[in-house]
């Protein structure tokens, strides 16, 4: 494995046993995070694009469980640790930030008291002796506030969580993730619940602390327009597989895979006023008993009987993979490419 | 987010059935509910299967100990009371009398209830007021010693008792459904039917009532076992059904002189009292675990 | 534009009164008022789609809900058609709901779990005296149904049984069953998913033009503002702030508020480098909105003036209006776009 590799996820496939059937939400994935790299996930619901990195987190609890796949993490594999040493690098070495800030932080403890729980069980470095060590969380704890951009960080830390805005609570969060100074930082739709001005604020103070910190980011969002400013690398999740990744750049101006291109497509564009949007048609399939056939066919303007077999992710250019047979033929180029 | 969100939902069972299902795989509320089921069935049932006639009195078998004692005889399994009647026929016409006024006492309340809590909860304001400081009124009378002085003024009879229960019993319901009809009008479906030009009782009955039934049967049932006792506490002070007729409270009143010589007199009544609201608080309990969405998250 | 518009809203204000507790009234507090709508006037032509754009609590679904008087508004008049919407008695406002019709957000809330889809979708029918019987109602919903994309089987399912866009497209035909003319759009695509969303805008393009509909599109997405509306109007806390025909207001956008609006959408072709306008801070309360105009708690641009004085609306190019202290300076937090 390279040294620059962070994160390498092999062959993930999680499950989820349900009434109607095994609904495979996860299946087949593989996901590489390079140091200090952001990369994106991009995908619709239902597209496994959380599952995967609740999978990296050890986060996926009955009725869902990991059926095959290797997690390795800067050389350990994280799904031979123990529940205790997964336990102790969650937060300190992989955080995590959900959409729901809400929900997710504590309502019956003040931020601060989360915050020094966080710093309590992560931070090494803290004095000893009981009063100097809960004046250096406290200290540490005002730092992290500040520095995620809420001011007058030393009267809110007694303040609970309702009692902050939905921009602010996304930065509780992210304040909360990066306490222990993690070195890879999954961001699940941290702005999917904001408003765009906030959301600006909330993006911008996650790419200044990751080059400070000079930690790796995955962001997973379904806005295109997002990765497109702060991601290097993008990967296109669908129906519970990858189906095209690549530099973030190279992947928006010439998608390879009908998906992505009709994801692109679909965007509303005031530039395109008075053209006709082209949405894909139908809908994600189900993911109970899925055929073994592409799983966009459904819903593929290029889609043949030959595509009824399991398609493997190929090479789509440098640097870049997609999960598409049709990457070769010329209809691709013309036939969906869209003036952008 | 959840992967588990339908795209397009496969299963096209109803909720309904759904939560049935839940409700059977849960043993012990199941059990107790076919309890309850055999409850009803023997008070239907109770001239086909009682031994004996429950008014029959005897006074040669005065006191007759239950079959297993000494002195027992099968014509009696349970023994007989102080006039000499089957203790076990007199049961089973009882149940009539428990189940016939906790059934009618809910139903009436439940209706009214519905009826106002749906007009507090949807038309607000002066009705709101209204409703809500009577309920509270009421809320503060002890029900027992509330239900004592109505019956003492209405005098006994077996309408007088549903009603007495059910003068109270109505702001339970009430208060449910004024809560759940207060959460229900705020969504987007009721506002659009009052976009489409839908009535205020279009909109309560059609709307709002089909959604907030569920939790209003699961408090009717757990009522139903309160207002049993009710009833078996108002036969106990004489002020229920009038004797001969048999009531598990009165006959639990009869025996309390014997008690120490012919325990079986006051204790099986008592025992079937007991079994009855158990088995409906259990099955309600699971009822209110398979149906209310809040208990079962 | 022609002369006589099909909506016209005058001044339209919608105050809500938070009454104090018990206790409060005790110790003297007063009723909270908040003004959610504040003094708007706008008017929208037949066949146009207004754009409203505001960010969450600036009050854009509170107007949509006013204007049909889902809300009471406070003060002021809508009239549509000419007739005072405000003024109708009740009989006479139920007869109107026929031609003034909304479409929701929430695909899961707006349709009633209990109901089929024909008891829905043919609601507007039933409510109106529009289908003589059963069966010519289920046949009426059946077409409606086709008509945005479902299929005429699926009359007696329920909610739960259709994905979100589904449930989106069966809003729609609840909407547009009772033949109205005029449907204020009130976020309808921003809960789907981004494919599913281009289908949902895709449709109301096409029923706008088979059924000659107006819309009053209220959405917090800048680009599907941008793709679909006519004109387009901002709101910030209650009041517009700028307002204009598209082209005119995304490419010359005049009000601080809105250049900072468009600066912060990603966007997925970075234009060259464009200049990011910050605005620092987050959405003042309305229950205690700022003195003067409303944006200066947040505006990079603000001056004395703007912490005291409300600022006029003018008309700064055809039929595109905004309210700022500083319009004449002509500055712009966009790069190059300052004359």
């Amino acid at each position: 494995m390279s040294a620059d590799i962070l994160l390498e996820v092999r062959g993930l496939r999680t499950v989820f046993d349900t009434r109607a059937g095994q609904v495979c939400a996860v299946d087949g994935v593989d996901v590489t995070v390079n140091r200090g790299e952001c990369l994106g996930i991009v995908g619709e619901s239902g597209s496994g694009k959380s599952v995967t990195f609740a999978s990296v987190m050890g986060l996926v609890r009955v009725p869902g469980r990991i059926e095959a796949g290797e997690i390795v993490f800067d050389g350990i594999d994280l799904r031979k640790l123990s529940a205790k040493k997964m336990q102790a690098m969650r937060g300190r070495d992989i955080a995590m930030t959900m959409q729901d800030a809400l929900t997710a932080l504590n309502p019956a403890l003040t931020v601060g008291e989360q915050l020094a729980e966080m710093l309590a069980a992560h931070a090494d470095d803290l004095p000893p002796g009981r009063m100097a060590r809960r004046a250096a969380i406290r200290a540490r704890a005002i730092e992290m506030l500040t520095r995620v951009g809420i001011p007058s960080a030393g009267e809110r830390l007694g303040q609970y969580p309702h009692e902050f805005s939905g921009g602010m609570r996304q930065r509780i969060m992210i304040a909360l993730a990066l306490a222990a100074k993690p070195r890879l930082l999954i961001a699940d739709e941290p702005t999917t619940a904001l408003d765009v001005t906030i959301q600006a604020q909330v993006l911008e103070l996650i790419s200044a602390l990751r080059a400070e910190f000079g930690m790796s980011v995955v962001l997973i969002t379904h806005d295109l327009g997002v990765v497109a400013q702060h991601c290097d690398r993008v990967m296109v999740m669908y129906a519970g597989q990858v189906v095209e990744e690549g530099p973030t750049a190279q992947v928006i101006r010439q998608p390879r895979h009908p998906y992505t291109q009709g994801l692109l497509a679909s965007i509303p564009r005031p530039a395109r006023r008075g053209q006709p949007i082209r949405p894909i048609q139908g809908q994600v399939p189900e993911l109970v008993n899925l055929p073994p056939q592409c799983r966009f066919l459904e819903r593929c303007p290029l889609a043949d009987d030959a595509c009824r077999h399991p398609i493997d992710m190929r090479p789509a250019g440098p640097e870049r993979r997609a999960r598409c047979i049709r990457i070769t033929t010329p209809d691709i180029e013309k036939g969906l490419s869209h003036d952008i | 987010m959840s992967i588990l969100e339908p795209t397009a939902p496969v299963e096209a069972e109803s909720l309904f059935r759904r939560n049935m299902a839940a409700f059977m795989e849960n043993r012990l509320a199941f059990g107790s509910a076919i309890v309850v089921v055999l409850f009803v069935l023997m008070a239907v049932f109770a001239p086909w299967i009682a031994p004996n006639d429950p008014y029959a009195t005897n006074l040669f078998f005065r006191l007759q100990p239950p079959v297993w004692m000494e002195g027992g005889d099968w014509a009696y399994p349970l023994g007989a009371d102080s006039l000499g009647r089957c203790i076990l026929s007199r049961i089973i016409y009882g149940a009539r009398i428990s189940i016939f006024i906790g059934a009618a006492v809910i139903i009436v309340a439940t209706s009214i209830g519905i009826l106002a809590g749906l007009a507090a909860g949807y038309l607000r304001g002066w009705v709101d007021v209204v409703i809500s400081r009577l309920v509270d009124i009421l809320l503060g009378f002890p029900y027992l010693i509330f239900a004592i002085g109505l019956m003492a003024m209405m005098g006994p009879g077996l309408g007088n008792i549903i009603l007495a229960l059910a003068y109270k019993e109505w702001v339970i319901p009430c208060r449910v459904v004024r809560g759940e009809t207060l959460a229900t009008r705020e969504l987007e479906y009721v506002e659009a039917a009052r976009a489409l030009g839908a009535s205020g009782r279009h909109i309560m009955l059609r709307e709002i009532l089909p959604n907030i039934l569920s939790p209003v049967i699961v408090v009717a049932t757990i009522r139903m076992a309160h207002v049993i006792i009710l009833e078996a506490s108002l036969s106990f002070l004489g002020l229920g059904v009038q004797p001969p007729t048999a009531s598990w409270g009165a006959m639990v009143a009869d025996g309390r002189a014997f008690i120490l010589v012919s325990w079986w007199v006051s204790t099986f009544p008592g025992l079937a009292i007991l079994l009855l609201v158990l088995a409906i608080n259990v099955a309600s309990q699971g009822l209110r675990d398979a149906f209310d969405p809040r208990f079962t998250e | 534009m022609t002369s006589d518009p099909l909506l016209k809203v005058s001044n339209l204000t919608k105050t809500y009164t938070g009454s104090p507790s018990v206790i409060g009234r005790l110790l003297g507090r007063k009723p909270v008022n908040v003004r959610a709508v504040s003094d708007v006037s706008l008017t929208v032509a037949r066949g146009e789609i207004l754009g409203l754009i505001g960010e969450s609590g600036c009050g854009k679904s509170t107007l949509g809900r006013a204007i049909l008087r889902l809300h009471e508004p406070s003060s002021g008049r809508v009239e549509f058609a000419g007739t005072d919407v405000t003024a109708l008695s009740a009989p006479d406002m139920k007869a109107m709901r026929r031609r003034m019709q909304i479409i929701f957000q929430d695909p899961y809330a707006s349709l009633n779990p209990r109901r089929t889809v024909s008891d829905i979708v043919g609601l507007p029918l039933q409510l109106h005296g529009l289908a003589q019987s059963r069966s010519e109602l289920r046949d009426k919903v059946a077409m409606m149904l086709e008509k945005v994309g479902l299929k005429a089987g699926q009359l007696d399912r329920y909610p739960h049984q259709f994905s979100g866009g589904q449930r989106q497209r069966i809003g729609i035909a609840r909407a547009l069953i009772s033949n109205p003319e005029f449907v204020v759009c009130d976020e309808p695509v921003s809960a789907l998913d981004v494919s599913i969303q281009a289908q949902i805008i895709q449709l109301l393009q096409d029923l706008k033009r088979e059924f000659q509909l107006t819309y009053l599109f209220i959405s917090h997405d800048i680009s599907v503002i941008g793709y679909l509306s006519d004109r387009v109007a901002v709101m910030y806390l209650g009041e517009i702030v700028e307002m204009g025909p598209v082209d005119s207001v995304l490419s010359r956008p005049r009000h601080p508020y809105t250049q900072s609006l468009m600066s912060a959408v990603p966007e997925i072709e970075p234009s060259g480098k464009a200049q990011r306008v910050r605005l620092t801070g987050d959405l003042p309360s309305p229950l205690n909105p700022p003195a003067g105009c409303k944006f200066h708690t947040r505006c990079p641009l603000a001056t004395d003036i703007c912490r005291v004085r409300k600022p006029v609306t003018e008309t700064v190019a055809q039929g595109h209006t905004a309210a700022c202290h500083r319009l004449d300076e002509n500055l712009s937090l966009l790069e190059g776009a300052s004359a």
